[in-house]
């Protein structure tokens, strides 16, 4: 599906690069929203700045959804290890959820909020792509470059961690 | 509303419009910007290469051009003499036509 356009922004065609961003801009926003919180547009931004730069390295053009998330997974992570930003990420992403309007109760989304915050990293991610995003779990380990058990047991265990904080026995 | 219901309304929450072509322009600009430093840096180290090859090859040039510029000296002041002709009978011939360059005169 990617593919032609792919082809065209390698060739140079920035209006095709700009389809493929228009198209995978709010899935990946989304996941990065889950995962890095309020400077989630930021950190978009550069990973789809990197994506057309490192463009000719993609070896698979029908790939290109998987691995545009990679490299915005890779850019979220030292993003997320900065530890002067971890703490802002906390807050916005408190401010980010509190603007939302999914119908949830303010108690529900607190409690939410603090589970995910304490998944580590690779967790989230897992979690943020295949329940937010509906991913596979082929996807998701392809794309954030981990094993496809790994990425099981991390959405497994995130799930039932976040079920718990609504109060719900996994 | 199931628990499960509520932990997919809260993954959900985080999805933000379809289409958005704010944020598209802004990484666009951030390609163009990208693109046109790349293109300097490149253009800037080709002018850098060439002009350390010149001054490096100067001198060798210069033995080199010298006896052919003598010897194209005379066809050069010819052309510069004609060139300098034409252009100032042009101008007398032009001014004898009473035009006094107004855009009316050129209909």
């Amino acid at each position: 599906m990617d593919a032609p356009l792919v082809r065209a922004a390698r060739a140079g065609s920035q209006a095709a690069f700009s389809r493929l961003v228009e198209r995978h801009q709010q899935g990946l926003r989304g996941f990065l929203r889950r995962t890095v919180g309020s400077d989630a547009d930021d950190v978009a931004q550069e990973a789809m700045t990197a994506a057309w730069t490192g463009l000719s390295r993609l070896r698979d053009d029908e790939g290109f959804r998987s691995w545009l998330y990679g490299v915005a997974w890779r850019k979220a992570l030292s993003h997320i290890r900065s530890t002067t930003r971890a703490t802002r990420r906390d807050q916005d992403w408190s401010e980010t959820l509190s603007a939302g309007e999914g119908g949830l109760s303010t108690e529900d989304r607190l409690a939410l909020r603090t589970a995910m915050a304490a998944l580590p990293a690779d967790q989230r991610a897992a979690v943020a792509l295949c329940l937010g995003e509906g991913w596979s779990h082929a996807e998701a380990a392809e794309a954030l470059g981990l094993p496809l058990g790994t990425i099981k047991s991390h959405v497994a265990r995130g799930r039932d961690k976040l079920l718990q904080a609504l109060g719900d026995k996994p | 509303m199931t628990a499960e219901h509520r932990l997919s309304a809260f993954l959900e929450e985080a999805r933000g419009p379809r289409q958005d072509l704010a944020f598209t322009a802004m990484v666009m600009r951030r390609v163009a910007r990208r693109e046109l430093l790349a293109r300097l840096l490149a253009h800037g180290l080709i002018a850098a290469a060439a002009a350390v090859a010149l001054w490096a090859s100067a001198p060798a040039l210069g033995a080199a051009i010298e006896p052919l510029a003598r010897s194209l000296l005379p066809v050069a002041a010819t052309l510069v003499l004609t060139a300098t002709v034409a252009l100032v009978s042009g101008g007398l011939l032009a001014g004898r036509g009473g035009n006094d360059g107004r855009y009316e005169d050129f209909i």
